[in-house]
Protein backbone atom coordinates (compact mmCIF):
# COMPACT_ATOMS: atom_id res chain seq x y z
CA UNK A 1 0.00 0.00 0.00
CA UNK A 2 1.52 3.23 -1.07
CA UNK A 3 0.70 6.11 1.20
CA UNK A 4 1.39 9.52 -0.20
CA UNK A 5 3.77 11.07 2.24
CA UNK A 6 5.49 14.37 1.67
CA UNK A 7 8.92 14.52 0.16
CA UNK A 8 11.75 14.77 2.68
CA UNK A 9 15.32 15.58 1.87
CA UNK A 10 17.92 13.08 3.00
CA UNK A 11 19.56 15.63 5.27
CA UNK A 12 16.22 16.39 6.93
CA UNK A 13 15.75 12.69 7.73
CA UNK A 14 19.32 12.53 8.95
CA UNK A 15 18.66 15.50 11.24
CA UNK A 16 15.46 13.96 12.63
CA UNK A 17 17.30 10.74 13.48
CA UNK A 18 20.08 12.69 15.15
CA UNK A 19 17.63 14.81 17.12
CA UNK A 20 15.94 11.67 18.41
CA UNK A 21 19.28 10.23 19.53
CA UNK A 22 20.11 13.53 21.19
CA UNK A 23 16.80 13.55 23.08
CA UNK A 24 17.28 9.96 24.13
CA UNK A 25 20.78 10.64 25.41
CA UNK A 26 19.60 13.69 27.31
CA UNK A 27 16.59 11.94 28.83
CA UNK A 28 18.69 8.97 29.92
CA UNK A 29 21.78 10.93 30.87
CA UNK A 30 23.95 8.77 28.64
CA UNK A 31 26.24 9.51 25.75
CA UNK A 32 25.31 7.74 22.56
CA UNK A 33 27.79 5.11 21.42
CA UNK A 34 27.63 2.18 19.04
CA UNK A 35 25.70 -0.06 19.01
CA UNK A 36 22.70 2.26 19.24
CA UNK A 37 20.24 0.92 21.87
CA UNK A 38 17.36 0.93 19.40
CA UNK A 39 15.27 -1.62 21.30
CA UNK A 40 15.36 0.42 24.51
CA UNK A 41 14.73 3.63 22.62
CA UNK A 42 11.65 2.15 20.96
CA UNK A 43 10.20 0.56 24.09
CA UNK A 44 11.01 3.09 26.77
CA UNK A 45 11.86 6.41 25.18
CA UNK A 46 9.06 6.35 22.62
CA UNK A 47 6.83 4.11 24.73
CA UNK A 48 5.95 1.72 21.90
CA UNK A 49 5.20 -1.89 22.73
CA UNK A 50 7.24 -4.51 20.93
CA UNK A 51 5.87 -7.87 19.83
CA UNK A 52 6.78 -10.79 17.61
CA UNK A 53 4.43 -12.83 15.51
CA UNK A 54 4.03 -14.51 12.17
CA UNK A 55 2.89 -11.36 10.41
CA UNK A 56 1.64 -13.06 7.28
CA UNK A 57 -0.74 -15.13 9.43
CA UNK A 58 -1.63 -12.25 11.71
CA UNK A 59 -2.46 -9.88 8.89
CA UNK A 60 -3.95 -12.49 6.59
CA UNK A 61 -1.42 -11.80 3.85
CA UNK A 62 -0.61 -14.96 1.85
CA UNK A 63 3.03 -15.95 1.85
CA UNK A 64 4.53 -16.07 -1.62
CA UNK A 65 7.99 -17.60 -1.84
CA UNK A 66 10.11 -19.10 0.92
CA UNK A 67 10.86 -16.00 2.94
CA UNK A 68 8.35 -13.69 4.63
CA UNK A 69 7.75 -10.47 2.73
CA UNK A 70 6.16 -8.66 5.69
CA UNK A 71 8.86 -7.90 8.26
CA UNK A 72 7.27 -5.25 10.41
CA UNK A 73 4.05 -3.42 11.13
CA UNK A 74 3.11 -0.35 13.11
CA UNK A 75 -0.18 0.48 14.79
CA UNK A 76 -0.02 4.21 15.44
CA UNK A 77 -3.15 4.53 17.63
CA UNK A 78 -2.26 1.75 20.02
CA UNK A 79 1.49 2.44 19.81
CA UNK A 80 2.35 -1.13 18.85
CA UNK A 81 5.25 -2.41 16.78
CA UNK A 82 5.22 -5.98 15.53
CA UNK A 83 8.26 -7.68 14.05
CA UNK A 84 7.97 -10.90 12.07
CA UNK A 85 9.10 -13.82 14.20
CA UNK A 86 11.48 -14.95 11.47
CA UNK A 87 13.66 -12.08 12.74
CA UNK A 88 13.61 -13.17 16.41
CA UNK A 89 17.22 -12.30 17.31
CA UNK A 90 17.52 -14.94 20.03
CA UNK A 91 16.22 -17.73 17.82
CA UNK A 92 18.30 -16.53 14.87
CA UNK A 93 21.27 -14.55 16.20
CA UNK A 94 22.74 -14.17 12.73
CA UNK A 95 19.80 -11.91 11.86
CA UNK A 96 20.51 -9.48 14.70
CA UNK A 97 21.43 -6.75 12.21
CA UNK A 98 18.28 -7.16 10.17
CA UNK A 99 16.17 -7.26 13.31
CA UNK A 100 17.67 -4.02 14.57
CA UNK A 101 17.26 -2.43 11.16
CA UNK A 102 13.58 -3.36 11.19
CA UNK A 103 13.19 -1.68 14.59
CA UNK A 104 14.98 1.42 13.29
CA UNK A 105 12.69 1.37 10.27
CA UNK A 106 9.53 1.25 12.42
CA UNK A 107 10.91 4.05 14.61
CA UNK A 108 11.38 5.95 11.36
CA UNK A 109 7.72 5.53 10.44
CA UNK A 110 6.74 6.61 13.94
CA UNK A 111 8.90 9.73 13.83
CA UNK A 112 8.39 10.76 10.22
CA UNK A 113 4.95 9.54 9.25
CA UNK A 114 2.61 9.12 12.18
CA UNK A 115 1.21 12.65 11.84
CA UNK A 116 0.71 12.28 8.10
CA UNK A 117 -1.33 9.10 8.27
CA UNK A 118 -4.98 8.91 9.11
CA UNK A 119 -6.25 6.82 11.97
CA UNK A 120 -5.77 3.11 11.21
CA UNK A 121 -5.53 3.75 7.52
CA UNK A 122 -3.98 0.33 6.97
CA UNK A 123 -5.26 -2.32 4.67
CA UNK A 124 -7.96 -4.55 6.05
CA UNK A 125 -7.11 -7.50 8.20
CA UNK A 126 -8.85 -10.83 7.92
CA UNK A 127 -9.31 -10.73 11.67
CA UNK A 128 -11.74 -7.89 11.71
CA UNK A 129 -11.93 -7.89 15.52
CA UNK A 130 -8.49 -6.37 15.52
CA UNK A 131 -7.80 -2.98 14.03
CA UNK A 132 -5.61 -3.11 10.94
CA UNK A 133 -2.09 -1.76 11.27
CA UNK A 134 -1.40 1.78 10.16
CA UNK A 135 1.66 0.72 8.20
CA UNK A 136 2.64 -2.73 6.95
CA UNK A 137 6.27 -2.94 5.85
CA UNK A 138 6.98 -5.32 3.00
CA UNK A 139 10.33 -6.05 1.44
CA UNK A 140 8.68 -6.01 -1.98
CA UNK A 141 7.62 -2.39 -1.45
CA UNK A 142 11.00 -1.06 -0.30
CA UNK A 143 11.08 1.39 -3.20
CA UNK A 144 7.93 3.25 -2.15
CA UNK A 145 8.71 6.73 -0.87
CA UNK A 146 7.33 6.01 2.62
CA UNK A 147 9.44 2.87 2.90
CA UNK A 148 12.53 4.50 1.47
CA UNK A 149 12.26 7.32 4.02
CA UNK A 150 11.93 4.88 6.90
CA UNK A 151 14.94 2.94 5.60
CA UNK A 152 17.02 6.07 5.41
CA UNK A 153 15.94 6.98 8.94
CA UNK A 154 16.94 3.51 10.19
CA UNK A 155 20.31 3.86 8.53
CA UNK A 156 20.95 7.29 10.06
CA UNK A 157 19.67 6.18 13.47
CA UNK A 158 21.71 2.99 13.71
CA UNK A 159 24.79 4.39 11.97
CA UNK A 160 24.96 8.09 12.87
CA UNK A 161 27.33 9.99 10.61
CA UNK A 162 29.56 11.27 13.43
CA UNK A 163 29.90 7.83 15.05
CA UNK A 164 30.64 6.13 11.74
CA UNK A 165 33.24 8.77 10.87
CA UNK A 166 34.83 8.31 14.30
CA UNK A 167 34.86 4.53 13.94
CA UNK A 168 36.38 4.91 10.49
CA UNK A 169 39.16 7.16 11.84
CA UNK A 170 39.80 4.69 14.67
CA UNK A 171 40.18 1.88 12.19
CA UNK A 172 42.17 3.61 9.47
CA UNK A 173 43.80 6.53 11.23
CA UNK A 174 42.30 9.05 8.81
CA UNK A 175 38.97 10.10 7.36
CA UNK A 176 39.86 9.43 3.73
CA UNK A 177 37.64 7.28 1.57
CA UNK A 178 38.75 3.84 0.41
CA UNK A 179 38.26 2.05 -2.87
CA UNK A 180 37.60 -1.64 -2.83
CA UNK A 181 38.83 -3.23 -6.02
CA UNK A 182 37.32 -6.15 -7.80
CA UNK A 183 38.93 -9.45 -7.00
CA UNK A 184 38.84 -10.54 -10.61
CA UNK A 185 37.81 -9.12 -13.92
CA UNK A 186 34.10 -8.66 -14.41
CA UNK A 187 32.46 -11.08 -16.79
CA UNK A 188 32.05 -9.52 -20.21
CA UNK A 189 28.70 -9.18 -21.91
CA UNK A 190 27.88 -10.05 -25.50
CA UNK A 191 27.70 -6.44 -26.72
CA UNK A 192 23.96 -6.50 -26.90
CA UNK A 193 23.47 -9.71 -28.91
CA UNK A 194 21.70 -11.44 -26.04
CA UNK A 195 20.24 -8.76 -23.78
CA UNK A 196 18.97 -11.26 -21.18
CA UNK A 197 22.40 -12.76 -20.73
CA UNK A 198 23.94 -9.29 -20.56
CA UNK A 199 21.54 -8.31 -17.81
CA UNK A 200 22.33 -11.51 -15.93
CA UNK A 201 26.07 -10.88 -16.22
CA UNK A 202 25.68 -7.27 -15.16
CA UNK A 203 23.77 -8.39 -12.08
CA UNK A 204 26.38 -11.04 -11.35
CA UNK A 205 29.18 -8.46 -11.55
CA UNK A 206 27.22 -6.08 -9.36
CA UNK A 207 26.69 -8.80 -6.74
CA UNK A 208 30.39 -9.66 -6.82
CA UNK A 209 31.27 -6.03 -6.22
CA UNK A 210 28.70 -5.71 -3.44
CA UNK A 211 30.09 -8.81 -1.74
CA UNK A 212 33.63 -7.42 -1.83
CA UNK A 213 32.48 -4.14 -0.34
CA UNK A 214 30.44 -5.93 2.31
CA UNK A 215 33.43 -7.99 3.32
CA UNK A 216 35.27 -4.73 3.78
CA UNK A 217 32.38 -3.20 5.76
CA UNK A 218 31.94 -6.20 8.06
CA UNK A 219 34.12 -5.09 11.03
CA UNK A 220 32.30 -1.76 11.21
CA UNK A 221 28.97 -3.56 10.77
CA UNK A 222 29.83 -5.71 13.79
CA UNK A 223 30.66 -2.62 15.89
CA UNK A 224 27.27 -1.10 15.08
CA UNK A 225 25.36 -4.42 15.15
CA UNK A 226 23.98 -3.93 11.68
CA UNK A 227 24.22 -6.20 8.66
CA UNK A 228 27.21 -5.89 6.37
CA UNK A 229 24.80 -4.88 3.60
CA UNK A 230 23.41 -2.00 5.67
CA UNK A 231 26.90 -0.80 6.59
CA UNK A 232 28.12 -1.06 3.00
CA UNK A 233 25.21 1.08 1.83
CA UNK A 234 25.82 3.60 4.61
CA UNK A 235 29.55 3.84 3.88
CA UNK A 236 28.86 4.41 0.20
CA UNK A 237 26.28 7.02 1.10
CA UNK A 238 28.79 8.81 3.34
CA UNK A 239 31.30 8.62 0.44
CA UNK A 240 33.72 6.64 2.56
CA UNK A 241 33.61 3.59 0.36
CA UNK A 242 33.89 3.58 -3.41
CA UNK A 243 33.75 0.92 -6.03
CA UNK A 244 35.42 2.93 -8.71
CA UNK A 245 37.82 5.84 -8.85
CA UNK A 246 35.92 9.10 -8.80
CA UNK A 247 37.05 11.74 -11.24
CA UNK A 248 38.28 14.05 -8.52
CA UNK A 249 39.78 13.75 -5.07
CA UNK A 250 42.48 11.58 -3.61
CA UNK A 251 41.64 8.05 -2.70
CA UNK A 252 43.61 5.27 -1.17
CA UNK A 253 43.26 1.84 -2.67
CA UNK A 254 42.85 -0.94 -0.18
CA UNK B 1 6.43 -7.51 48.04
CA UNK B 2 3.88 -6.15 45.62
CA UNK B 3 0.50 -7.74 45.41
CA UNK B 4 -1.43 -7.86 42.20
CA UNK B 5 -4.14 -5.28 42.55
CA UNK B 6 -6.01 -5.36 39.27
CA UNK B 7 -7.56 -8.71 38.47
CA UNK B 8 -6.47 -9.24 34.93
CA UNK B 9 -5.15 -12.00 32.75
CA UNK B 10 -1.76 -13.58 33.27
CA UNK B 11 -0.23 -12.11 30.13
CA UNK B 12 -1.53 -8.58 30.62
CA UNK B 13 -0.33 -8.59 34.22
CA UNK B 14 3.16 -9.70 33.30
CA UNK B 15 3.37 -7.13 30.52
CA UNK B 16 2.11 -4.28 32.69
CA UNK B 17 4.50 -5.09 35.54
CA UNK B 18 7.43 -5.65 33.17
CA UNK B 19 6.90 -2.33 31.45
CA UNK B 20 6.48 -0.57 34.78
CA UNK B 21 9.97 -1.77 35.68
CA UNK B 22 11.33 -0.73 32.28
CA UNK B 23 12.44 -4.24 31.43
CA UNK B 24 12.52 -4.77 27.67
CA UNK B 25 10.69 -7.72 26.11
CA UNK B 26 13.87 -9.36 24.90
CA UNK B 27 15.83 -8.65 28.07
CA UNK B 28 13.04 -10.07 30.23
CA UNK B 29 12.60 -13.14 28.01
CA UNK B 30 16.30 -13.81 28.38
CA UNK B 31 16.11 -13.52 32.17
CA UNK B 32 13.20 -15.97 32.22
CA UNK B 33 14.88 -18.32 29.77
CA UNK B 34 12.41 -18.19 26.87
CA UNK B 35 12.52 -16.67 23.39
CA UNK B 36 11.22 -13.13 22.82
CA UNK B 37 8.61 -14.52 20.40
CA UNK B 38 7.27 -16.90 23.05
CA UNK B 39 7.28 -14.18 25.71
CA UNK B 40 5.46 -11.83 23.35
CA UNK B 41 2.71 -14.38 22.68
CA UNK B 42 2.32 -15.23 26.36
CA UNK B 43 2.00 -11.57 27.28
CA UNK B 44 -0.70 -11.15 24.65
CA UNK B 45 -2.47 -14.20 26.12
CA UNK B 46 -2.28 -15.84 22.71
CA UNK B 47 -0.48 -18.83 24.22
CA UNK B 48 -1.25 -20.46 27.57
CA UNK B 49 0.92 -19.47 30.53
CA UNK B 50 4.22 -21.32 30.71
CA UNK B 51 5.32 -24.06 33.11
CA UNK B 52 5.38 -23.41 36.84
CA UNK B 53 9.12 -22.74 37.09
CA UNK B 54 8.88 -20.01 34.45
CA UNK B 55 5.87 -18.42 36.14
CA UNK B 56 7.72 -18.46 39.47
CA UNK B 57 10.78 -16.94 37.81
CA UNK B 58 8.63 -14.15 36.34
CA UNK B 59 7.09 -13.49 39.75
CA UNK B 60 10.56 -13.22 41.29
CA UNK B 61 11.83 -10.89 38.57
CA UNK B 62 8.74 -8.68 38.83
CA UNK B 63 8.56 -8.83 42.62
CA UNK B 64 5.03 -10.26 42.49
CA UNK B 65 3.47 -12.84 44.78
CA UNK B 66 4.23 -16.20 43.18
CA UNK B 67 0.99 -17.85 44.26
CA UNK B 68 -1.12 -15.02 42.93
CA UNK B 69 0.72 -15.11 39.61
CA UNK B 70 0.39 -18.90 39.50
CA UNK B 71 -3.35 -18.54 40.07
CA UNK B 72 -3.56 -16.12 37.14
CA UNK B 73 -1.74 -18.80 35.15
CA UNK B 74 -4.43 -21.30 36.24
CA UNK B 75 -1.94 -23.22 38.32
CA UNK B 76 -1.36 -24.10 41.93
CA UNK B 77 2.21 -24.33 43.20
CA UNK B 78 3.38 -27.94 43.12
CA UNK B 79 4.43 -27.81 46.79
CA UNK B 80 0.87 -26.80 47.73
CA UNK B 81 -0.60 -29.65 45.67
CA UNK B 82 1.83 -32.04 47.37
CA UNK B 83 0.73 -30.83 50.83
CA UNK B 84 -2.92 -31.40 49.95
CA UNK B 85 -2.17 -34.85 48.55
CA UNK B 86 -0.42 -35.87 51.78
CA UNK B 87 -3.44 -34.96 53.98
CA UNK B 88 -6.35 -34.90 51.51
CA UNK B 89 -9.24 -35.31 53.97
CA UNK B 90 -8.09 -32.83 56.59
CA UNK B 91 -6.95 -30.23 54.10
CA UNK B 92 -10.00 -30.46 51.85
CA UNK B 93 -12.23 -30.11 54.87
CA UNK B 94 -10.12 -27.22 56.20
CA UNK B 95 -10.15 -25.39 52.86
CA UNK B 96 -13.92 -25.79 52.55
CA UNK B 97 -14.31 -24.39 56.03
CA UNK B 98 -12.16 -21.33 55.51
CA UNK B 99 -13.45 -20.70 52.01
CA UNK B 100 -15.20 -17.33 51.88
CA UNK B 101 -13.54 -15.81 54.93
CA UNK B 102 -12.50 -12.18 54.67
CA UNK B 103 -8.78 -11.29 54.51
CA UNK B 104 -8.77 -10.22 58.16
CA UNK B 105 -10.48 -13.44 59.23
CA UNK B 106 -7.91 -15.38 57.23
CA UNK B 107 -5.18 -13.51 59.03
CA UNK B 108 -6.69 -14.54 62.38
CA UNK B 109 -6.90 -18.21 61.35
CA UNK B 110 -3.28 -18.13 60.16
CA UNK B 111 -2.24 -16.48 63.42
CA UNK B 112 -3.99 -19.20 65.42
CA UNK B 113 -2.38 -21.94 63.34
CA UNK B 114 1.06 -20.41 63.96
CA UNK B 115 0.41 -20.39 67.72
CA UNK B 116 -0.63 -24.05 67.63
CA UNK B 117 2.59 -24.96 65.80
CA UNK B 118 4.66 -23.18 68.40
Amino acid sequence: MAFKVRYLREDAIERDANDLLGEYGLARGVSITAPIPVEHLLEFHLGLSLDFDNLHDRLGIPLTGDEPDVLGALWVDSREVFVDQSLDPEDRPWLEGRYRYTLGHEVGHWQLHRDQLGVSAGQGSLFSREPAPTIVCRKSQAKERIEWQADHFASALLMPRTLVMAAWRDRFGDAKPRIVRRRRHPLQGTSGDTPDLDRLLARFNQNQDDARLEQFARPLADDFEVSAVAMRIRLEQLSLLHRQVPRQGRLIAS
Amino acid sequence: MMTIETKRTFGATVRRERERRQLGLRQFAKMVGVSPTYQSKIERDELPAPAEDKVVRMAELLDLDRDELLALANRVASDVTAIIKRRPRELASFLRTVNGLSPSEFARVTEQAKKIRE
